[in-house]
């Protein structure tokens, strides 16, 4: 297929009769292969164990699947800040705004933490600073990129932590054409 | 006769499949058909490759020396079940630095074929890491899988006589292979089959018995590469003091929490953890929101006071005696919740975790 199957779904196989069934056939087994390429994604854990914290950058290799054209980050956070990402595919930074009150307090309570998101699909990003998804080069292969994470706190007393990054690559979108 | 293995994916024109038409034997400049159909199965067998351990170390200025002497020291440990046939080699990334003269040397190998000092090399890898280095760099190897086994510890070691090399983060995951091999594999029950090329002709339909093999040979690819939740280990050793998650607190604290999505049809995960206490008793327990939503207790491992290298007294995992896997909502964002408890007064720690889908 050319286009990614977002409506198939993984289940048993079903034989057709007839004629027609040799063309049912190939496309079912196309649309699986399509949608395994394409569709399916396996979220990639970036484990960390102590939290991360201004002061460093965080560099890290992942290996993409084929197809991707987006990857959406998800952060564990407490406190106030903002978490700046770049990727080696991608020509400007990304910047995640991050202001949850259990900074305030120092405590970090990870019971508190919530998950903030780098996720919105922008069709071509033009500065640094924005508050979306990373972009990815377009490949029929998988393919290697270097992710920094850099934490700037908010202030001397509104610490940011990171407990947790979790790289989300998108599905392809339904109307965008396999390359 | 060959089974091909192309570097890419290739999409397909729906009307390459279309219905009364002849569908073309393929890969022929300017077609599409079954070959192509048997290619891309054939590329997602060997390229579709979730990762197999991560780890990202914070603090990195702060933390104490990475290695020491010249002997090597156990530095990480990341057990897990081993990625199944056709991977024979997991590929290696690691971000190094070594801001002393003297080149050193990061070591991979498994603990059921190690690495013996004035003996056998067993199933390892060298990574040299040159001296005078202060700029991160990026190295890479392969390291063999294990024969044997179904899982195993990943183990790293550093050697440094000037005690500077400094590792950033590692990934690894299995290596593609470069050839599809002739014979069926079954793994946990699912079947792959590989296609021949001489098994395909113009004007001569495959059967509906070869279409369900390609089929089971995609449910096999969709089944057996489930993902990993987290492959994670930070050895305080080298660390001292800067220990990821330790606590004294006699009450159970909250020390991980990680988001998952299983697969379709995947319903519990498996688990590997390392730790030991320095007080009278420590214990983690592990469960899933999945679990706590239905009341189910959480799985307690009760740490051991040993640790020594090379630490397999502090692995406990989810086939041990009284231990279980996890239950999982398929399908639907869970949350693995970690919690650590001390005896209020020794310290309890938390060194390595490791969590990944059971094949359904």
């Amino acid at each position: 297929m050319i286009f990614p199957p977002h409506s198939f779904k993984p289940g048993p196989w079903a034989p057709h009769n007839g004629d027609a069934s040799r063309s049912t056939h190939a496309r079912a087994i196309d649309e699986y292969a399509t949608w395994l390429a394409a569709v399916r994604r396996h979220p990639i854990p970036v484990p960390l164990g102590r939290a991360l914290v201004d002061g460093y950058v965080y560099e890290l290799r992942v290996l993409l699947p084929a197809y991707v054209e987006y990857c959406a980050v998800g952060l564990l956070c407490t406190g106030w800040g903002s978490v700046t990402l770049t990727c080696s595919d991608d020509a400007y930074s990304v910047v995640v705004p991050v202001g949850l009150s259990d900074g305030t307090t120092a405590s970090h309570d990870l019971s508190n933490a919530d998950w903030v998101w780098a996720q919105d699909r922008l069709p071509s990003a033009s500065a640094d600073g924005l508050w979306r998804a990373i972009e990815i080069t377009d490949q029929a292969s998988p393919h290697e990129v270097d992710l920094t994470v850099a934490l700037t706190d908010h202030s001397g007393t509104n610490l940011l932590k990171v407990h947790q990054v979790l790289i989300l690559p998108l599905p392809r979108l339904e109307d965008s054409q396999l390359p | 006769m060959s089974r091909p293995l192309p570097t890419s994916f290739v999409p397909i024109a729906p009307v390459k499949l279309a219905p009364q038409g002849v569908i073309r034997r393929g890969a022929d400049t300017g077609y599409q058909g079954e070959q192509d159909l048997a290619q891309n199965l054939h590329w997602l067998y060997a390229h579709d490759r979730p990762m197999w351990c991560h780890t990202l170390y914070s603090g990195l200025t702060d933390a104490g020396p990475w290695a020491s002497g010249g002997s090597p020291l156990l530095k990480g440990l990341w057990y897990r079940d081993l990625p199944p046939a056709p991977f024979t080699e997991l590929e290696i990334r690691i971000l190094v630095q070594n801001v002393g003269t003297t080149d050193g040397l990061v070591r991979f190998d498994w603990a059921s074929d190690p690495w013996l000092s004035g003996g056998s090399p067993g199933t390892s890898v060298d990574i040299t890491v040159a001296g005078a280095a202060a700029q991160w760099t990026l190295l890479q190897d392969t390291v063999v899988l294990p024969s044997g086994v179904t899982a195993d510890t990943l183990r790293m070691w550093i050697t440094d006589s000037d005690d500077d090399v400094r590792v950033h983060s590692i990934a690894a995951w299995p290596a593609a292979p470069s050839a599809i091999a002739a014979g069926p594999s079954t793994v946990d029950g699912w079947r792959w089959v590989p296609q021949d090329t001489d098994e395909l002709a113009e004007f001569a339909p495959l059967s509906v018995a070869r279409r369900t093999a390609q089929w089971a040979s995609a449910r096999h690819i969709e089944a057996v590469r489930t993902g990993t939740v987290k492959a994670w280990c930070d050895v305080p050793q080298w660390r001292a003091g800067y220990e990821a998650h330790a606590t004294t607190s006699a009450t159970r604290v909250l020390v991980m929490r990680e988001l998952f999505r299983p697969p379709p049809g995947v319903t519990q995960l498996r688990w590997a953890l390392w730790g030991f206490y320095g007080g009278a008793s420590g214990e983690v327990s592990l469960t899933t929101t999945a679990e706590a939503a239905a009341g189910v207790t959480a799985q307690t491992v009760a740490l051991g006071s040993t640790w020594t290298t090379p630490y397999s007294a502090g692995l406990h995992k989810h086939d041990d005696s009284g231990q279980t896997s996890l239950t999982v909502y398929p399908e639907a964002w869970n949350e693995l919740l970690v919690y650590l408890t001390s005896d209020g007064s020794g310290t309890a720690r938390l060194l390595g975790l490791s969590a990944w889908y059971e094949v359904p």
